[in-house]
């Protein structure tokens, strides 16, 4: 049996590889991604690097600390839409059914994401490397020690999660498992550092502000971070001494975890593909005690009067799915939970973090627009595994696209304006801030007007990526996996970032040209038209991409998106 | 009225339909039969403007649908084998969604008359992974007849159905022809097909092989009892291609 999932897994692999090969578009997609990791990184893999500076090495360090605590936390906190050992249709057809131990397939699943975390941990562990070991084996070894816990850890908060009929107890058992041993083993590293802070510093050492250690903040944060720290250990040992002994304690960590998540009896009948999903929606439903058609939402009967056109009718149904999937929450938070921030750093007390704050609503606004498209993804990238339906509409290709694109753009819009408007007013009289409030208001009017051209970009980009190469996106109402899948995150963020660069040059430089024109009427005109000129260039460059993906569409094979097996 | 004509479509070096031409009149019922990869499917596809043919021409209520796709697929309603769904959307919005791309009058008005008309009131607010198998091909024909198809392609209409749900089915088939829509339905179930059409299609290795009344398939391997029809389909299929009746 186990002979026959080695031959599923291997056979299915190499298919696919010759499959991919066979297509121009793959090939051609391959060499770019092999010779941009050449050049930019693999020319320099010979050679090995300095030890990184002890302050440089620990801002690294803290920062991956805080990456890895934070990825960790919103793994056990955040439900996933989909479980991530969930089988495709024919892996549950056949081996469901077929006598296999549950842990058999689950070990089966789990094996089956090896090749997607092995590519992750050869993009990280070439593409970090500032403050990382000096030797790229080192890192790519140690980059898959870290996504390899992520993913166990990901499988057991969606374990944990799974309803069970007997009880709770083995999906308690993980959690109460995790935590158990956690801390056995946090205590074993606290009382081995209180035994050397107290073999330096006598019996009970003191630290520098004279607490006894066991009382010293120092404990309970060894405790909380000490997994962490030592998952982490063999990314930074700057020797390979170091680095041999900081991976059996890492290995361990991962073990406990495997041993953990395999304590579990998947029930694959509420795992499997359909029924999950039937239980969320459920339970999402009887939260919402959703109303009947009559009393539907205002905006709901608002946006359905809107829809005249037959092709609004898409943009329609995805803003609908928009609004049932949750992972939009968090954006809608931020985007009124950063203006209010703002605002509050008019009060006297916090004016001292109008730079801060400031700063961060700087970094989640450019995360809106550059990251944003990848996750508002309620289009073309949901839909195209029913290419079949959406071809029986009356509606030409031009319009199916503009349609599916146009509801991803409402959507990052509308979270975009709403805290640009919020933001706009909470700042606009801020005493702290250069500039007064009339240059400041023509500032907002110029990302107004860029906005809607940037954003339409942004999303017409990824979904003229997802109907060139749609093995490589991955489609449907799954979300791809970023903490777990590295590489792909990494190279889907490149390219979107690629091309953003190269489809504002055009409208940059006809900014540049107006600006220059309109410079005697002042700064405040000088902005506002430039912006105008670069948004409506823009516009008119999605629409150009827009007209180029209807074309695609129109000649997709539907092999192509039905497969269970994309990305 | 749906007419194709000299149809060809290649997948690589396989030759899925060839030269494939025929008409079907409004209020006619016509069976589509073949073997397994005899080239049904792509044959209603591709009248249904999901697959572009090679060659030939797809006329659908008199337009042609690969000049102007538009016009043809606003009176065409196609049901696959397995319908699909919008995970996202419940039983009522299918069908307002589809009342909205038909650019229905007064889309929410049929959609309630279709939902008690096809006993799912009381799935209205189900989303269709909550649906039964039947309850889905009564979904997937809503949203389909919603707009009042003048031509409809039905490939395998009846596959798991219960002996109520095929009634109904069958029943909704026969109302839409009589309304005079042109129908052509691709079904294994030969029995199904005896029932409900007045002429068949028979396909082989992508080529039409024989077609006609039942009674001149009948005739084409002998006489013609209902269970020789299962034999002369056989018989049909078992030729050489290109060597039909």
């Amino acid at each position: 049996m186990i002979g026959a999932l080695w031959f599923y897994g291997l056979r299915s692999a190499r298919n696919r590889i010759v499959k991919r090969t066979r297509d121009v578009r793959y090939v051609a997609g391959m060499v770019l991604v092999f010779a941009y990791l050449y050049f930019v990184f693999g020319r320099s893999m010979g050679h090995e690097r300095t030890p990184a500076s002890p302050g440089s090495q620990g801002v690294f360090v803290l920062v991956l600390l805080l990456f890895l605590v934070i990825a960790s936390l919103l793994t056990w906190w955040m439900e996933q839409r989909d479980h991530p050992l969930a089988l495709n249709k024919p892996q549950a057809q056949f081996l469901i059914p077929a006598p296999l131990a549950s842990r058999q397939v689950m070990l089966f699943k789990l094996l089956t994401t090896l090749p997607t975390v092995l590519w992750s941990a050869l993009v990280m562990g070439l593409v970090f490397r500032a403050g990382l070991s000096p030797r790229p084996a080192q890192r790519i070894l140690a980059a898959l020690i870290v996504i390899v816990a992520l993913q166990l850890q990901r499988v057991g908060a969606a374990l944990a999660r799974t309803p069970r009929p007997t009880g709770s107890g083995s999906a308690r058992a993980i959690i109460v498992g995790t935590v158990r041993l956690w801390l056995v083993a946090a205590t074993a590293v606290a009382l081995a550092q209180a035994a050397s802070v107290a073999a330096e510093h006598g019996l009970f050492g003191l630290d520098k502000m004279g607490i006894p250690f066991a009382l010293s903040y120092q404990l309970p944060g060894s405790l909380a971070v000490w997994p962490f720290r030592a998952l982490l250990a063999p990314a930074y040992a700057q020797s390979l001494s170091v680095f041999v002994s900081s991976i059996a304690a890492a290995l361990l960590i991962v073990a406990i975890e495997t041993a953990l998540v395999f304590q579990a009896e998947p029930e694959w009948g509420r795992i499997g593909i359909a029924r999950t999903r039937e239980e969320k929606l459920r339970g999402r439903r009887s939260k919402k005690k959703r109303q009947p058609s009559e009393g539907s939402s205002l905006w709901e009967r608002y946006i359905t009067s809107l829809v005249k056109r037959p092709a609004a009718a898409l943009t329609w149904k995805n803003l609908m799915a928009s609004k049932r999937i949750q992972t939009l929450r968090p954006a809608v938070v931020m985007a009124i939970g950063v203006p209010i921030v703002l605002g509050a750093t008019l009060l006297p007390p916090m004016q001292h973090l109008t730079s801060f704050a400031t700063g961060l609503a700087g970094v989640w606004a450019g995360l809106l627009l550059f990251v944003g498209p990848q996750f508002v993804r309620n289009d073309l990238r949901m839909d195209l595994p029913r290419l079949r339906l959406l071809r029986t509409y009356p509606l030409t290709s031009l319009e199916i696209c503009a349609a599916e694109v146009g509801a991803s753009v409402c959507l990052l819009l509308l979270l975009q304006f709403v805290m640009l408007i919020l933001s706009t007013a909470a700042l606009i009289f801020n005493p702290t801030l250069p500039l007064g409030p009339g240059r400041r208001l023509a500032f907002a009017a110029a990302l107004a007007c860029l906005l809607p051209g940037m954003t339409a970009i942004g999303v017409a980009g990824q979904n003229f990526f997802a109907v060139v190469l749609p093995k490589w996106t991955t489609l449907g109402t799954k979300m791809p996996s970023r903490a777990t899948n590295p590489g792909q995150a990494y190279f889907s963020l490149l390219v979107s970032v690629i091309v953003f660069v190269l489809s504002m040059i055009i409208p940059t430089i006809a900014a540049a040209g107006v600006a220059y024109g309109v410079w005697p009427l002042g700064i405040s005109a000088t902005i506002i038209s430039g912006a105008l000129v670069a948004g409506a260039i823009a516009l008119g460059e999605a629409a150009l991409v827009l007209r180029w993906m209807a074309t695609l569409f129109d000649r997709m094979d539907l092999a192509s998106v039905t497969s269970e097996s994309n990305a | 009225m749906i007419e194709a004509s000299h149809l060809a479509k290649r997948f690589g070096s396989i030759r899925a339909v060839d030269d494939l031409s025929f008409r079907i009149e409004p209020g006619e019922i016509v069976g589509l039969l073949g073997r397994n990869g005899a080239g049904k499917t792509t044959t209603l596809h591709m009248l249904a403007g999901i697959t572009r043919p090679d060659s030939g021409q797809v006329r659908v209520c008199g337009v042609d649908l690969l000049e102007q796709p538009k016009v043809a697929k606003a009176c065409l309603g196609f049901i696959a084998d397995e319908p699909e769904f919008f995970e996202y959307l419940t039983v009522e919005e299918h069908l307002k969604f589809s009342g909205m791309l038909y650019g229905i009058h007064d889309g929410a008005a049929s959609a309630d008359s279709l939902i008690s008309r096809f006993g799912l009131e009381e799935k209205r607010r189900a989303y269709p992974e909550e649906l039964s198998r039947g309850m889905r091909q009564k979904l997937a024909l809503a949203c389909v007849l919603h707009h009042e198809p003048k031509a409809l392609l039905l490939d395998e209409p009846l596959t798991g159905l219960d002996p109520a749900g095929m009634r109904d089915m069958k029943d909704t088939i026969l109302a839409r022809a009589r309304d005079g829509a042109a129908i052509l339905l691709s079904s294994h179930l030969l029995f199904l097909v005896e029932e409900l059409c007045s002429r068949l299609l028979i396909v082989h290795d992508g080529r039409l092989v024989a077609s006609g009344t039942m009674q001149e398939i009948r005739g084409a391997a002998g006489d013609g009892t209902s269970r020789e029809l299962e034999a002369a389909f056989l018989d049909i299929t078992s030729r050489p291609s290109g060597s039909g009746a």
